[in-house]
């Protein structure tokens, strides 16, 4: 059985059991998501079609190169976020459940409605866990703009149903190279600012801030890595492979992930909140894979966005347990927290300095990647723009390592006795998988062929320069 | 001054979005589209497998989906996925009601003493209420209706029990299993599909002659289930938000 559907029902069917099974619904969620790690290596790239139904007319899942990345680094980044938080999550098993279908569904739909349903899944989940930090305000301001985001998808869906009567993402792709692509700007617009609100980018991510800066270990990640990287990942699909976006458009949409990336890196800079600063350099990264996506980087973009989700896995997750333990995440008062816990701290340190992109890092392969494929399209102004924001991206992070290394005050004698006096104990599964996950980072930037051969020489997808959508769905059309 | 700046604002972007797509040919004008073009077309002749046939009501069987609904034929057999997913929309937003509103507030006590003939009134109106209710979704493939606003008629029911009677508790570990149970199954006659058909959801029964009760394979079945599952739900939210509300 090698169906990619059962990635998504199998949760499902967790999640409907789990009411019933009150009792073992934590159980549950370790077998579905288990089960979703096997399954991923398993399944055999294809068109799968739903209910016997072809292409265009029934729902299919494209499961590409792309798409089986997506999964395997998605699925296995969930397994791992809620095995190091398992002491939190009993009350959530079944919306954990469901966002878990519903990640892989976003991830693996070949339908542009299908992915409107997908997405509502999971965005109603992230309403629900944002309620964790009681903070009803925050969680009120992500719902109201979250659900304002997906109706404007919904709308812009509706006018490209109605000049192209269908929904299927292969199917408008094939139609759309023969339409005069200025024509289509406002549903275009409406889909971006629909998907832009969940990726975060600049005008629409007034919710992220609240949410983000009042998570623990377990939502912080989960939020940062596996949802942020799911939506960037349907954002690359839909916006680099999908629709054909005119040159117009695209001016304005790379001018939108450039000011979300200059203005991330900026308010990161300006934030003395360990979780505040975490959140805008997410931000920050968001702006920057989208504006590759835009500019149909493919490659860089997906070897950022992986730099960026492990990498966030790891910072989220230790600024949640400290923040849950000392009850503050303020930098200040966190003075050389990681003296004392030196296995943690190197975790922390090999992704902040592979998120700047030093050398030996995997940051590094990636940024270079995106340098080099952003001077081939010679976007020398994007690319000054994009090393502007690494300095500054540099300057803060290297200030907070040094705050949470160092004990006393800058500049002066580090002594023992100034390490602060907030106790942050870190659980073993969290302290293995956030070394390992760091041990990732660093091997993959001492030879990054292994992630070039093992990830995508399967097909030339990922690595030609604009691939086309529909060139690549083979059968059921 | 805020409000009139978001007011115009507001009008600018509307009139772009209005112009951006009535002012050019993107929407062919009445009567101009070639149908072939569009999916929904093999939608209405029930031709997406096979080549086009003239469908007969009470005459065609054994159609590629028997249902004689043409948005029950859609929903829940061409695109049964999405129908899946929205059951999940609906599944998961009761669960967020629930875990939001399940730790807090009393039970609500009602500011009135409802009189005889409401009581008695709301009880003899309940199993009609309900009887309707099956009879929609149970009839979703041959009549306009289906298992959503089945099922809210039956949560309709349960509502106006709760408003007539503040003594009235639904029994919600019962509701908790029928969820449960009718979203299981659901897959599962989705899985079942994918065993014997090759495909997740298809219609592995006999689609049957259009317009009979007992037709169109497994459309009726996962509309009974969806309606089942709907109408607790529903009913599930309602009881969550019978409490007293609290001033934090």
């Amino acid at each position: 059985m090698t169906n990619p559907v059962l990635l998504i029902v199998i949760p499902l069917l967790m999640a409907f059991l789990s009411i019933a099974l009150k009792k073992s619904k934590k159980t549950l969620l370790f077998l579905a998501a288990i089960f979703n790690v096997l399954q991923v290596f398993i399944i055999q790239n294809g068109n799968y079609i739903i209910g016997g139904f072809k292409a265009p007319y029934g729902i299919n899942l494209n499961l590409d190169s792309y798409s089986h990345l997506a999964v395997i680094s998605i699925n296995i980044l969930f397994l791992l976020v809620i095995v190091m938080s398992s002491e939190k999550i009993n009350k959530y098993s079944t919306v954990l459940l469901v966002s878990l279908a519903g990640l892989n569904g976003m991830l693996l739909t070949g339908d542009l409605f299908n992915l409107f349903v997908f997405l509502e899944i999971v965005s109603i989940t992230a309403y629900i866990l944002s309620t964790e930090s009681k903070k009803y305000k925050y969680s009120f301001n992500y719902l109201t703009l979250g659900t304002l985001g997906s109706g404007l998808y919904l709308f812009g869906l509706i006018v490209l149903y109605a000049i192209f009567g269908s929904l299927n993402m292969a199917d408008i792709s094939s139609k759309m190279v023969s339409y005069d692509a200025n024509k289509l700007i406002v549903p275009m617009m409406l889909i971006f600012v629909g998907l832009a609100v969940e990726a975060k980018l600049l005008p629409f991510n007034g919710w992220a801030k609240g949410v983000y800066g009042n998570t623990n270990s377990l939502i912080g990640a989960l939020f940062a890595s596996v949802y942020a990287g799911t939506i960037l990942f349907v954002f690359g699909r839909v916006f680099g492979q999908v629709l054909l976006v005119s040159s117009y458009l695209k001016g304005v949409l790379i001018v939108i992930g450039l000011v979300t990336l200059i203005a991330g890196e900026a308010s990161a800079f300006s934030k003395t909140k360990l979780r505040e600063i975490l959140v805008f350099s997410s931000i920050a990264q968001s702006g920057l894979v989208a504006l590759l996506f835009v500019s149909g980087l493919i490659f860089p973009a997906v070897l950022q966005l992986l730099n960026n989700i492990i990498a966030k896995a790891i910072m989220f997750t230790v600024a949640g347990r400290i923040s849950d333990e000392a009850a503050t995440d303020d930098v200040d008062s966190l003075k050389g927290l990681f003296a004392e816990n030196k296995l943690i701290g190197f975790a922390f340190t090999v992704s902040a300095l592979s998120l700047i992109g030093l050398p030996l890092f995997y940051g590094f392969y990636s940024k270079i990647n995106l340098l080099l494929g952003l001077f081939s399209k010679s976007s020398l102004l994007v690319a000054a723009f994009i090393l502007l924001a690494t300095i500054v991206e540099g300057a803060y992070f290297i200030r907070l390592l040094v705050k949470l290394w160092d004990p006393g005050e800058e500049g002066k004698e580090s002594n023992i006795k100034y390490i602060t006096d907030k106790k942050v104990e870190f659980d073993v599964s969290k302290k293995i998988i956030v070394f390992a996950l760091s041990l990732i980072i660093l091997l993959a930037g001492i030879y990054p062929s292994l992630v070039k051969d093992n990830l995508f020489n399967t097909d030339k997808l990922l690595n030609e320069d604009n691939p086309s959508y529909m060139f690549n769905l083979k059968g059921g059309m | 001054m805020k409000k009139i700046v978001a007011i115009l604002f507001l009008g600018i972007l509307g009139f772009f979005i209005f112009s951006g797509i009535y002012a050019n040919d993107a929407f062919g004008s009445f009567g101009k589209v070639n149908l072939n073009d569009r999916v929904s077309n093999k939608f209405i002749t029930k031709s997406v497998t096979n080549d086009n046939e003239i469908v007969e009501y009470n005459k065609s069987s054994n159609l590629e989906t028997g249902s004689s609904n043409y948005v029950t034929s859609i929903v829940v057999n061409y695109r049964s996925f999405d129908t899946l997913g929205e059951v999940t929309v609906l599944f998961v937003s009761s669960l967020g009601v629930a875990l939001l509103l399940g730790s807090f507030g009393g039970k609500l006590t009602l500011k009135y003493k409802a009189n005889f003939i409401l009581r008695v009134g709301a009880k003899t109106v309940f199993p009609l209420i309900a009887l309707i209710g099956i009879y929609i979704f149970t009839h979703g493939h041959l009549t306009p209706g289906g298992g959503f606003p089945g099922g809210s008629m039956i949560a309709s029911a349960v509502l106006l029990l709760y408003l007539s009677d503040e003594n009235f508790r639904a029994k919600m570990s019962s509701f908790k299993l029928t969820e449960s149970l009718m979203g299981s199954l659901y897959v599962l006659v989705g899985i079942f599909g994918l065993f014997t058909a090759g495909y997740f959801l298809s219609n592995f029964l006999n689609t049957g002659v259009v317009g009979n009760l007992f037709s169109a394979g497994i459309v009726p079945i996962v509309y009974v289930l969806v309606g089942l599952k709907v109408g607790s739900e529903l009913t599930g939210i309602i009881t969550d938000f019978l409490k007293e509300e609290v001033n934090e």
